[in-house]
């Protein structure tokens, strides 16, 4: 077992993978909401991740990355028994858990692993936990059996209808306060910024429900150095890194976060894939297959 | 004496053998379809494009219906468009549509920037495809809110262990325009339907790498598929290109027609023009290795100077001071030391106007390769000026002073003392002679990197530092204008089997090239057909 290597990779739904590197440092110390940084190779990227489980006796964490820019696509063309170049971490503070009453997670794409951990702590502590993931359709929800050891009721909603409701994270919790007149104490949800925006404005209305939200922003050192994963909060600037990534949803200024710091680099994120070539596997099929004709 | 029918009402004119869909398309009237296209053979796919014919007992094709003397065909009644929509929904059954009817379509539009650029297509948002997508109109056409049938998403891996292409079949919807373009149109017949009934897929035979399949890699199929299951990698996710440029590959003397896409100021990508697409064949070259070539972020941007001053390298220098230097160094020699050479890839004016001042300034006849410069050595040439780099000009005795234009750092900016930046040609304008005495125009697509400047420009700034005469031209027309009015130039052609630009390997500069080159040999070699012929 080298440092940093994979030990399991696996491709569960469409661009969603799921990899168990060895890091016992990290393993020993993570805390449910905290991420870490990957570098996949010397010349890549700092990427951050959220941690969704870890193993402090086998030393192992694992965490989900989904395939959607250069150094993601690096990592799906990796395999078992290959090694990151770095990864540092736990960083960020943890979520904040305590025994609330009735909480609700949210989760889509990506962070319907990542509200893993959370779900597990909360219902340590003794929370009714209600968890609604979604997804575009049925063939990209996962998690859906693991969640139900974790929580008192589980929901899907999918855009499209093909599982569970149809619609979206915040019809669904819409229904709950509106119709069902359910009273909710907390919600934490996890996803892209427009998911999580949408949710904020719509607990903001409905009474001002305490949210929180796990935030998605760019982000190169995570110590609090570089300023490029900065969010307006309250008027105040904050750093996703050292000050979250969990804040307090009303507060965050969502509009400046998605039209305005995230597409800060989109120019450099997709001319970095323009000279992006993976080692080519075909030769290696051919010379392989040519070997075994020989050989037969 | 032209025949006539009638499409819904209007009286259209028409000529023998051709189908009612190319005649409506004339009349301007709309039929929606996904597999026809005017540079392929009908095939009658998609069954979009059915028409509600007088007479007729069922809803025929109108792309494989010939137009008849008389015909009355309606081409949108309630009728018609409830059979196409169900049709449709059938298509989108077996295409990630989500997004398609997503109650969130519109907002969604707005505020994704393309943050999704890379692995399987999990819907609109995330597709490369999204800004062209011929599925996405026709949608809109037909209004489609709602999907009756359940969504299948056949879960196939995506393909991408070839160069330059990443083919993902879950997007396809089996039009075989790929196949069509592949097969008829240019006659290679790398892919084809594969496998029966449900399973049906476009593929290889015997599933083997396209490397192997006889595929060229001249992407077609990509120019020509409607939906993002064929994409090129690396000229992908950006979106609506702000704009596009008509011109001229000058990789080789070929002359074929290129439609460049920029975004950012950057190209992007490189594709035919729609009416040439599928009936001239590309080179991978030309097709796939031009925006990593041009974008090189070890672009010369900057005029330098060899100078000592803790050890000997190259150090910037503003425009004038490289041009005087160059030019009060080059006044030092007499015009039997000097010797120029031209790059094979320079446009016309660039050629002329070095050819104007080889004459003044040299008693040497210009060459245009490795061999003309060993002879201008064996000449006693102290002093050159090169538009290419060559391994060669390490090696050469008695060399002086090296005048050295380029886009790349090379191995010969170290012999050179002056290394001077130049445009690729999608950043010029300019004419190009190519084979069968044909000239084609070249158009300036993006700005140069840094300072680059184009070859003649540069020249006559050389020359008018020497104060040499007719040097000075306002503009490209003045100078187009000259060459009009000269003698014939003699162009050097470049063979369509180099691999350099200007003397920079693309092997080096473009990674999915060099992959393609080592591949090819691999294959070549096993198959024992020598290491040497990459046909390309």
């Amino acid at each position: 077992m080298s440092k940093f290597e994979i030990l399991k990779k696996e491709e569960f739904v469409p661009n969603f993978y799921k990899l168990d590197i060895a890091v016992p440092g990290i393993a020993k110390k993570a805390k449910a909401g905290q991420f870490i940084l990957v570098m996949v190779d010397k010349q890549s990227e700092k990427i951050p991740l959220t941690i969704l489980d870890w193993d402090e006796e086998k030393g192992t964490i694992s965490f989900i990355v989904q395939e959607l820019g250069l150094s993601t696509s690096k990592m799906a063309f990796m395999e078992e028994g290959d090694s990151f170049y770095s990864i540092v971490g736990p960083l960020g503070e943890p979520a904040y858990l305590e025994n609330f009453g009735t909480v609700v997670l949210g989760g889509g794409c990506y962070g319907v692993g990542a509200v893993f951990p959370i779900a597990k702590g909360l219902k340590a502590l003794g929370n009714y936990v209600i968890t609604i993931i979604e997804a575009k359709n049925e063939n990209l929800l996962y998690y859906e059996e693991e969640y139900k050891t974790v929580s008192d009721e589980v929901i899907l909603v999918t855009t499209d209808g093909s599982k569970g409701e149809r619609g979206h994270i915040y019809d669904v919790l819409d229904n709950m306060i509106e119709v069902q007149k359910r009273k909710i104490d907390h919600i934490k949800v996890i996803g892209c910024n427009v998911m999580m925006s949408k949710v904020s404005k719509l607990t903001k209305e409905k009474g001002a429900i305490p949210t929180y939200a796990t935030v998605t922003t760019i982000m190169v050192d995570g110590t609090g150095m570089c300023g490029s994963c900065r969010l307006s909060y309250d008027g105040k600037t904050k750093f996703a890194c050292v000050d979250g990534p969990e804040f307090d949803a009303h507060k965050i200024d969502w509009d400046e976060l998605i039209h305005v710091r995230n597409t800060s680099y989109i120019t450099e994120e997709t001319l970095g894939l323009q000279n992006f070539s993976p080692e080519c596997r075909s030769l290696a099929k051919y010379q392989e297959r040519t070997k075994e004709e020989e050989a037969s | 004496m032209s025949k006539w029918m009638n499409i819904n009402g209007r009286r259209v004119v028409f000529e023998e053998g051709e189908t009612v869909l190319e005649v409506a398309t004339k009349a301007g009237i709309y039929i929606p379809t996904l597999c026809a296209r005017p540079d392929l053979p009908s095939f009658g796919a998609c069954r979009l494009c059915i028409i509600d014919v007088e007479g007729a007992r069922t809803y025929p094709n109108s792309c494989t219906l010939p137009a008849r003397e008389g015909m009355v065909v309606r081409t949108a009644t309630p009728d018609l468009q409830a059979v196409r929509r169900n049709v449709f929904q059938l298509i989108l059954a077996e295409h990630p549509s989500y997004c398609i009817i997503c109650k969130e379509h519109d907002e969604c539009e707005k505020v994704r920037h393309g943050e999704y650029k890379a692995g399987r297509v999990i819907g609109c948002f995330t597709c490369s495809n999204k800004e062209i997508c011929e599925i996405r109109e026709i949608s809109e056409y037909l209004r489609i809110k709602e999907i009756r049938y359940p969504m299948l998403y056949k879960n196939l891996p995506l393909e991408r262990d070839d160069p330059f292409l990443v083919r993902d079949y879950n997007l396809c919807i089996l039009c075989a325009r790929c196949i069509r373009a592949c097969q008829d149109v240019l006659g290679y017949s790398a892919i084809d339907l594969t496998k029966r009934g449900h399973d049906t897929k476009v593929g290889t035979i015997s599933e083997v790498s396209h490397l192997e399949s006889g595929c060229v890699f001249c992407g077609h199929c990509i120019d020509v598929c409607p939906t993002g299951a064929l994409i090129a990698r690396g000229s992908t996710w950006f979106g609506k290109p702000d704009k596009s440029v008509t011109t001229t590959c000058n990789l080789c003397s070929h002359g074929c027609q290129m439609v460049i896409d920029v975004k950012w100021d950057k190209v992007v990508n490189v594709h035919p023009p729609y009416e040439l697409s599928a009936r001239r064949e590309y080179c991978v070259k030309g097709r796939f290795c031009i925006p990593a070539l041009v974008n090189g972020r070890d672009r010369l941007k900057y005029p330098t100077i060899k100078r000592k001053l803790i050890k000997e390298e190259q150090h910037p220098v503003s425009w004038d001071e490289a041009i005087s230097y160059t030019a009060e160094k080059l006044k030092s020699f007499k015009p039997e030391e000097i010797g120029i050479i031209i790059a094979p890839s320079l446009t016309d004016e660039s050629v002329f106007i070095l050819s104007k001042f080889a004459q003044k300034v040299s008693t040497n006849s210009i060459v245009y390769d490795e061999e003309g410069i060993m002879s201008l050595q064996s000449q006693g040439v102290k002093a050159y000026v090169t538009t290419f780099n060559s391994k060669i000009f390490s090696k050469l005795e008695g060399l002086e002073f090296l005048v050295l234009q380029d886009i790349y750092e090379s191995i010969t900016s170290e012999s050179a003392e002056v290394v001077l930046p130049t445009t690729v040609f999608t950043e010029e304008d300019g004419t190009k002679s190519g084979e069968e005495y044909m000239r084609y125009s070249i158009n300036k697509a993006v700005e140069p990197p840094g300072e680059a400047l184009p070859s003649w420009a540069i020249f006559c700034r050389i020359a008018q530092s020497m104060e040499l005469e007719g040097f000075s031209y306002n503009s490209i027309e003045e100078l187009k204008d000259e060459i009009m009015n000269s003698e014939p130039l003699d162009i050097p052609k470049i063979s369509k089997q180099n691999l350099e630009y200007m003397g920079i390997p693309l092997t080096e500069k473009v990674e999915e090239f060099r992959l393609y080159i080592t591949t090819k040999r691999a294959i070549n070699q096993s198959e024992g057909k020598g290491e040497v012929d990459v046909q390309i």
